[in-house]
């Protein structure tokens, strides 16, 4: 149990690599909070987790939102008492050049990967620091070491 | 050189450079014109409009038009106007940009939009404009102003290295959409250079100006850059000196980043 008595808050933990990396963490003796958009899917995560013993919350969250952020790390440490852990892994990606990319999809995709990224380090920080010790994890692509086709934003 | 010399390197090309007004953009749109260019210089700060007379008392072609290359229709506004007056589009200097000293706790998020709209959203917005003229007409240069930061962290500085970091691949990204039309799109990576934002940096982390630039200083080369130097390096993307460069990250740095 690597994670035991760990406390770890997953961005876009609703499906994907977000919703596998909260049942590992999970079975690892993590405390998860698990954020995302889709209720509905962030609920099933949940179960799973908690049908295998595991401690867990959802937490509606919008990563483009600061007060929503904000509630996330509240939350969490309304719930657990600490927060050890963050993995931004909320992300969208659409497969669009310039020309293609309208402007509205270019904020969406900015704002998710990247400004919820730094919004929910910008609440998590002080208490990591508080307590002296603390992880960071944000979910990149191999496209953001090398460039792709048909993938501007 | 004369700006009507067939052996200027940009003789009958049009160049749109953004955030010319001062620093790194105004010494391009100085040197581009010297090199034959018409000139579309665009700027928030109105002092674009001395450049543009700079550039015309010498005889060369230039016009200011004022702009925020954050708004959609402002990026469309320079891009009419300077196809109405120069007939074209052969080069576009997406250079405007601004700068933040903050850690993410520091940060607001107002100046985080601001940072990332001003840097990278904005060459999103001209390119697109952009980007069809230079297609139709065969191809073009689009060149980026990234930045060390883009490729290596600094400290006090996630919103800036975020938005840098993000230049250096939107420009790979780009050079590999438009690749097949024969456009060009690399972008620069300068290390510290003598311009209004680098002083204003030392303002923004209460340290004093003559410290903070003689830290600054401290790279192989020894001194800090000059927004000629800068320019010349814009000037060889631009030109047909780098016709087979596309893709590329350009660092300009007095070697900042050669140890690491």
């Amino acid at each position: 149990m690597r994670l035991q008595n760990k406390v770890a808050l997953i961005t876009g933990g609703t499906s994907g690599i977000g919703e596998a990396t909260a049942i590992l963490f999970a079975k690892e003796g993590a405390n998860l909070a698990i954020t995302g958009r889709n209720e509905k899917r962030g609920h099933a995560v949940l179960d799973q987790i908690l049908e295998n013993g595991g401690k867990a919350i959802f937490i509606r969250t919008d990563v483009r939102q600061t007060a929503e952020c904000r509630h996330a790390v509240d939350e969490t440490l309304n719930s657990f008492g600490k927060l050890d852990i963050l993995f931004n892994n909320a992300g969208v990606f659409y497969p669009q050049t310039t020309l293609e990319c309208s402007e509205e999809d270019w904020d969406l995709q900015i704002d998710i990967n990247l400004k919820g990224t730094s919004l929910m380090s910008k609440f998590t920080l002080p208490g990591l620091t508080q307590q002296g010790s603390g992880v960071i994890i944000n979910n990149s692509s191999g496209w953001g070491i090398v460039g792709g086709d048909k993938a501007v934003s | 050189m004369t700006p009507s010399s067939k052996h200027a390197s940009l003789a009958g090309k049009v160049a749109v450079i953004t955030g010319a007004a001062s620093g790194i953009g105004r010494a391009a749109a100085i040197l581009f014109a010297r090199e034959g260019a018409a000139i579309a210089i665009t700027d928030i700060n109105k002092r674009g409009e001395d450049v543009a007379e700079e550039i015309a008392r010498s005889g060369a072609h230039a016009f200011f038009e004022h702009a925020d290359v954050t708004q959609a229709a402002d990026c469309h506004r320079v891009v009419e106007r300077t196809l109405r007056e120069f007939g074209g589009i052969h080069v576009l200097f997406n250079n405007a940009g601004i700068m933040r000293r903050a850690s993410v706790v520091e940060l607001s998020e107002e100046d985080w939009d601001r940072v990332m709209s001003v840097n990278v959203k904005s060459i999103f917005l001209m390119s697109r404009q952009v980007i069809p003229t230079m297609a139709k007409a065969g191809g073009g240069s689009v060149i980026n102003t990234a930045s060390g930061w883009g490729l290596a962290g600094g400290p006090r500085a996630a919103v800036y290295c975020a938005s840098k970091g993000a230049v250096v691949l939107l420009t790979k990204a780009m050079a590999i959409d438009h690749g097949p039309q024969n456009i060009r799109v690399n972008c620069i990576c300068p290390g510290d250079t003598d311009t209004g934002m680098l002083r204003n940096e030392a303002r923004q982390l209460g340290e004093r100006e003559d410290f903070f630039l003689a830290q600054s200083a401290r790279r192989p080369l020894g001194r800090i850059g000059q927004p000629e130097e800068i320019a010349r390096a814009a000037l060889y993307l631009a030109s047909d000196a780098s016709s087979f460069v596309t893709g590329s990250a350009l660092v300009v740095d007095g070697g900042g980043l050669a140890g690491s």
